[in-house]
């Protein structure tokens, strides 16, 4: 065998410059940025969109000011010095209240992530008079997104992102919140290492990474970067969601 | 809507009845039972013996209140619980409690019964993670639709993950809304029962 270099991977940010707004055709918006640049889709290629984008386009925003907080959401408000109709809107979309600790509201969204204020998100919207949910079944959306790819003539991977925290460590990452094309898991379990010892733990959350890897391009959300496109990697295809990255609430050491 | 009064069957020495226990002056069962009319003239109840329905009964008498009891042999078969008691409610909501709280907190179940209008379920956690014997409130014919379809339910969690639209608030979360945990605290046992007392000096203080 001889020493080389791997084949190379890319990642491009598809950048717009226009606000996206309800009824927004992402798959189109972004299928012609990439044509009219050096680099259009191909078939094999992993299209990742950051879930305030999606939201937007998929009409999942709501103002606050006509949001009527529930004695509920104004008892929470007032322990962690939050905006009651805020508080409000994260209870619509949660399915459990997790934790309530300084500022922090940790719940399990509707879509089944455990995070913090079931995602609903104020940056990046309309300065603050408004916030965006995460749409309550985000594998079904990037389904939809993989189909409306297809017929623009490319068969491509998505993966749907929010940005989360970590308990353990400092700093928000990155994470697949929807998928599909793309086998979200690879389980390594019962393959044998370099030494020929059989793996018994190892399943690589592949979502989970492409999603981080994503964010070096998107995190600038500010600069207008809609998505990310990643190129040559090799992926399983597969029709499984990033629902199935969720741990089961018995097997949570934490939770 | 309807209150459910849930009656387990007693740990307590000598097979006493939690709900016949006094605290200060009053019956545990009475307790409860003042709070749950303080939401709904209707209370029912499921118990697990003959014996804990006329307790019950005589409790709600000496209150002036009627109560319907069903018992139920199986009190760990959850299907059979929920079951028995949305057959006796007629409401669209059910907002259930063990009949042996002494110190639920009015607050916390305005909370529930609030949240409930735009949900299927709400339920709140105990300590351990189990919500079987604390509370939670449903609304009765999504609840009896998934008993239907669903016989094998080993839990009230199952109930949770299955209707659609659900909030369950954990423990460490209520604690923030109520941090006595008053109305986590139930009695079942003697230990239970003395720190029951104990709670009822701290509010008197």
């Amino acid at each position: 065998m001889m020493n080389r270099l791997t084949d190379p991977l890319q990642l491009f940010g598809v950048k717009y410059d226009g606000m996206v707004s309800p009824g927004v055709d992402l798959a189109e918006l972004v299928f012609s940025v990439c044509r009219k640049s050096k680099h259009p889709l191909r078939n094999g290629d992993i299209v990742v969109l950051t879930h305030k984008v999606v939201a937007k386009a998929e009409g999942c925003q709501v103002p606050l000011g006509e949001v009527v907080p529930s004695g509920l959401a104004k008892a929470i408000a007032e322990k962690i010095n939050k905006a009651p109709e805020l508080v409000e809107v994260i209870l619509r979309h949660s399915r459990r209240l997790i934790r309530i600790q300084g500022h922090h509201l940790i719940t399990q969204s509707d879509a089944g992530i455990v995070c913090a204020n079931s995602g609903v998100d104020q940056s990046n919207v309309d300065g603050g008079k408004s916030v965006v949910f995460v749409p309550e079944d985000p594998d079904r959306i990037a389904a939809k997104y993989a189909r409306r790819f297809r017929k623009l003539g490319v068969k491509v991977g998505v993966v749907i992102t929010d940005t989360l925290g970590r308990p353990f460590r400092i700093g928000e990452v990155n994470f697949a919140i929807g998928c599909y094309g793309l086998n979200p898991l690879n389980d390594l379990r019962g393959k044998k290492d370099l030494t020929g010892r059989r793996l018994r733990i190892k399943r690589i959350a592949v979502a989970d990474e492409i999603a981080a890897a994503a964010e070096l391009v998107t995190a600038s959300s500010s600069e207008g970067v809609v998505a990310a496109v990643i190129t040559g990697y090799q992926f399983k295809p597969s029709n499984k969601g990033a629902s199935t990255l969720q741990r089961p609430f018995p097997e949570d050491l934490f939770v | 809507m309807t209150v459910g009064l849930f009656s387990y069957p007693s740990k307590m020495e000598g097979s006493r009845l939690p709900e016949e226990m006094l605290l200060g002056d009053k019956k545990i069962g009475l307790m409860a039972l003042e709070r749950a009319l303080d939401f709904s003239d209707r209370v029912i109840s499921v118990v697990s013996s003959g014996e804990q329905a006329e307790a019950m009964r005589a409790i709600a008498q000496g209150k002036g209140a009627a109560m319907d009891s069903k018992v139920v042999d199986d009190m760990n078969s959850v299907p059979a619980v929920i079951s028995a008691i949305l057959d006796m409610c007629d409401d669209s909501f059910l907002l259930a409690m063990p009949s042996s709280s002494p110190y639920v907190s009015a607050d916390i179940l305005g909370l529930m019964l609030e949240l409930l209008e735009n949900r299927d379920g709400v339920f709140l956690r105990n300590k351990g993670g189990s919500i079987y014997d604390f509370l939670f409130g449903i609304k009765v014919e999504p609840a009896r639709s998934l008993l239907k379809k669903h016989v094998d339910l080993a839990s009230v969690s199952d109930l949770l993950e299955r209707l659609p639209r659900t909030l369950a608030i954990s423990w460490d979360a209520a604690s923030a809304l109520d941090p006595l945990h008053f109305s986590y605290f139930m009695v079942s046992t003697d230990t239970d029962f003395r720190t029951a007392q104990r709670l009822l000096r701290r509010v008197m203080k």
